[in-house]
């Protein structure tokens, strides 16, 4: 094959969409009430000139144009459900894609998937919910091939979309550009797995469609852009290895990277997600969920250990963790808030720590399945007859407000002590490291924060070796030791091969820990693929980079 | 100590919908539960047994598929089930339920107590648990707020009154009904769970109960359902918003206004 041929069949070609104008672009922001734009869950403020509320491909196209006219940055914005920031604009045009908000149609992929098409705006709630019940609120507007798939999929097998965070008010599109994980991405993987095809809008107002093992980098991770004036724009995916634990850190890189994979988590930075394309997978036709009680934090780390070997066979979709101080938090809660805490007073007082289960598997299998945790549980000194499981809606609610009353509990400790330190805040890690270093990482956490003596706890998506940290400073000095504390873990974190950002992304707030991750060559790279789809850094200003 | 606690699978009330037309509830596509109100007297039978290794049996009336309450009822730690299931008990009013439940237990018995929720939320008629103690001959308390042994033969009951309450002593055997303030439920246990799974509830049937065919099911129900009406609700309500301090406020005031405090 000669470097021509190469070069084509890794060419992407943007086309120009008749752009319409945007008829919702208001400039007076706080007058209009359109103050929400400028915030997201991280609570950080940004500035805005203007807000744009396109309805269709067409009119986020002219709003991206009417964006160039001005020489305004862009900054997409979703749902707002992010906690990085990445959402916040640093000036210029915020483009919401809430009016975006419709589910296209249905289709079946060359092996056979059904994929379901939707604009970026709509809400992963609602679209998991239509999936579940076979009802899509637009299917009145769908064409014939797609009702027909839909027909099958009413009287077919139960199909679902597995991507699980924990905000379900995030949009779909918010999700893939943030490569959006949750708790059963121990099983079934991150948004990534998921994605088919995207329709990405550019920041010169040109379309990209990139459907999945339709274009990559050659050996060498060169790939190349068509745009719809013909002129080819040529870049190179980035070098450095993803690290081999779950990641939403910086733009993907592999070999052979697909395209597909440099936008889906580039968290609104090289172009912004318009439509994307949903594979859905069968629902497991039997669940239960389980909480086991260990005697250490050891014991528990070994359970974890030996279920991962089992995941698949056993149908375990999720290990979540609490920590000797998490459980000892909401025994706490429970003494001072009794059954209102949502602690259930069935609580063993001997445990020492607690690790959540989320198993699917066929109906048939599921006496084995738990059954099989319960064995390993017993190895690992847990005794099955006090731990939990949950099958029935009411049985769930009650697991799931025992463990929203974590967050919650350190939610109100930390409004306590804003009282009389208003600077201080909750801080919170979000790191991966390797399945070989789930040990050393959970003593690593333990001796710092042990020997300064910090209020915290440690919990979360142990499974993925992604547990979360939250140090809870009681005064302005352990926030400053609290802060040096979270960048050198990120420093060892990097050193095991692990990711400064599992699932949160970097958005504005994690820069400096990118830089630490990916150092100045990898910093660079990115750098570089960003110049390929937008040469001025007008998109997603302050995202990713400084 | 041999404990007897009877439940009932009811529709799961997060979904409940009425037939217009017939005024009954739509129970196809509904999940059905275990009775909420039942969870409370199974607590009880199960911290007896913490406390003194009391055999704890739950009984359930219905059709085939009610064998999933029980199955909830043993993974909260109930030592067995049993199902009480024949075609001919279709269609049992509360007279001919409380009849068949009361021999289920008197032919596995003797049981020194039976628990029961206060009613079921679906018939809401609160009427079975004091009709077994009335077919089994045994005194019954309602409206049961805390059980405590009272020696080898008896409880120290509290009773659950409109002003207050009052502590009874009752020679056992008896029949308690349960309030939800007596407890929390423990949450269902996993060694629990795989015992349900493993041992299928024991099933009873018309003849092993040996109850006459004029004594059971409709034939057996002096009561008929002649009409069902969706009670019309005419209460009114004032929603107060605002801040928590305006609506603190405002609710003082309307409280004052009416007398209230």
């Amino acid at each position: 094959m000669s470097a021509t041929q190469v070069l084509m069949s890794n060419t992407l070609t943007a086309e120009t969409v008749t752009a319409v104008a945007c008829p919702a672009i208001v400039t007076d922001i706080e007058g209009g009430g359109y103050g929400k734009y400028l915030v997201d869950e991280s609570r950080r403020a940004g500035t805005a000139a203007a807000v744009a509320l396109p309805r269709s491909t067409a009119e986020l196209c002219g709003a991206v144009l009417a964006a160039r006219k001005q020489g305004w940055a862009i900054t997409v914005s979703g749902a707002r459900t992010g906690i990085a920031a990445g959402a916040v604009p640093e000036g210029g045009l915020v483009v919401s894609l809430e009016r975006m908000n419709r589910v296209c149609g249905l289709r079946r992929s060359v092996t056979g998937d059904l994929l379901v098409r939707c604009e970026a705006g709509v809400v992963l709630g609602d679209l998991q919910q239509a999936v579940r019940s076979g009802k899509f609120a637009d299917s009145a507007t769908w064409d014939r091939e797609s009702l027909s798939l839909l027909e099958d999929m009413r009287t077919g097998p139960r199909l679902t979309y597995p991507p699980d965070p924990t905000e379900t008010s995030a949009s779909v599109g918010g999700t893939v550009a943030c490569n959006a994980s949750g708790a059963h991405t121990f099983l079934y993987g991150p948004t990534r797995r998921y994605v088919q095809s995207l329709k990405v809008v550019l920041v010169d107002g040109s379309v990209l469609d990139i459907e999945r093992d339709a274009a990559s980098a050659d050996e060498n991770g060169r790939f190349a852009l068509r745009r719809s004036d013909g002129t080819a724009v040529t870049g190179c995916c980035p070098s450095y290895r993803q690290p081999d634990a779950k990641s939403a850190a910086g733009y993907f890189s592999g070999e052979r990277l697909d395209l597909i994979d440099l936008f889906i988590g580039s968290e609104g930075t090289l172009g912004i997600i318009a439509e994307v394309e949903l594979r859905l997978v069968s629902a497991p036709g039997a669940s239960c969920a389980a909480f086991v009680f260990c005697p250490s934090e050891d014991a528990a780390l070994r359970f974890t250990q030996e279920l991962r070997a089992v995941k698949t066979e056993l149908g375990v979709e999720a290990i979540e963790y609490f920590g000797p101080r998490a459980l000892g938090m909401l025994r706490g809660r429970r003494a001072t808030l009794g059954a209102a805490s949502g602690v259930p007073a069935c609580l063993p007082s001997d445990a020492a720590c607690g690790v959540y289960l989320d198993i699917g598997c066929d109906a048939e299998s599921l006496p084995a399945s738990l059954g099989g945790v319960a064995e390993i549980a017993e190895r690992c000194g847990s005794d099955p007859a006090v731990c939990w499981s949950a099958m029935e809606r009411e049985e769930r609610e009650r697991l799931r407000l025992f463990r929203h009353a974590l967050p919650e509990t350190v939610n109100s400790l930390i409004a306590d002590i804003r009282k009389q330190h208003p600077t201080v805040t909750k801080l919170g890690t979000d790191m991966s490291v390797p399945d070989a270093y789930l040990t050393d990482v959970v003593s690593l956490y333990r001796s710092k924060l042990d020997r300064h003596e910090l209020q915290y706890v440690v919990f979360g998506h142990i499974g993925n070796n992604h547990l979360h940290v939250n140090i809870l400073p009681r005064t302005p000095d352990e926030y400053a030791l609290g802060k040096t504390l979270y960048l050198e873990f990120a420093r060892d974190v990097v050193r095991m091969g692990g990711s400064v950002s599992a699932e949160h992304g970097i958005g504005k707030l994690k820069v400096e820990f990118l830089e630490i991750m990916l150092g100045e060559k990898g910093i660079a790279e990115m750098r570089e693929v960003k110049r390929v789809f937008d040469p001025e850094f007008r998109l997603g200003k302050g995202t990713l980079f400084r | 100590m041999k404990i007897a606690v009877c439940v009932k699978q009811v529709p799961d009330t997060a979904d409940l919908r009425i037939n217009p037309e017939t005024n009954t509830l739509i129970r196809e596509g509904v999940e059905s539960v275990l009775n909420p109100l039942d969870e409370f007297p199974l607590e009880t039978a199960l911290r007896l047994k913490d406390a003194i290794g009391a055999h704890v049996t739950a009984f359930t009336m219905g059709p085939p598929q009610a064998a999933g309450v029980l199955e909830k009822a043993v993974a909260m730690g109930v030592d067995a089930g049993v199902l009480v299931s024949d075609r001919a008990f279709a269609g049992s009013d509360t007279w001919a339920t409380s009849l068949t439940l009361a021999k289920a237990i008197e032919v596995l018995g003797p049981f020194d107590l039976v628990l029961c929720g206060k009613q079921a939320v679906d018939g809401d008629t609160a009427q079975v648990g004091p009709g077994i103690a009335a077919h089994l001959r045994i005194p019954q308390i309602t409206y049961v707020t805390a059980v405590e042994l009272d020696g080898d033969s008896a409880l120290r009951v509290t009773r659950l009154l409109d002003n207050g309450s009052a502590v009874l002593r009752v020679p056992l055997p008896a029949m308690l009904t349960v309030l939800k303030e007596a407890n929390e439920p423990r949450l269902p246990t996993i060694s629990g769970r795989l015992a349900a799974w493993r041992t299928p509830p024991r099933q009873m049937s018309a003849e092993e109960l040996g109850l006459p065919a004029g004594e059971t099911g409709l034939d057996g129900s002096p009561t008929r359902v002649v009409r069902i009406a969706v009670p019309e609700t005419n209460r009114q309500h004032t929603r107060i918003e605002g801040n928590a301090e305006s609506s603190a406020e405002r609710l003082l005031c309307e409280l004052r206004g009416r007398g209230l405090l």
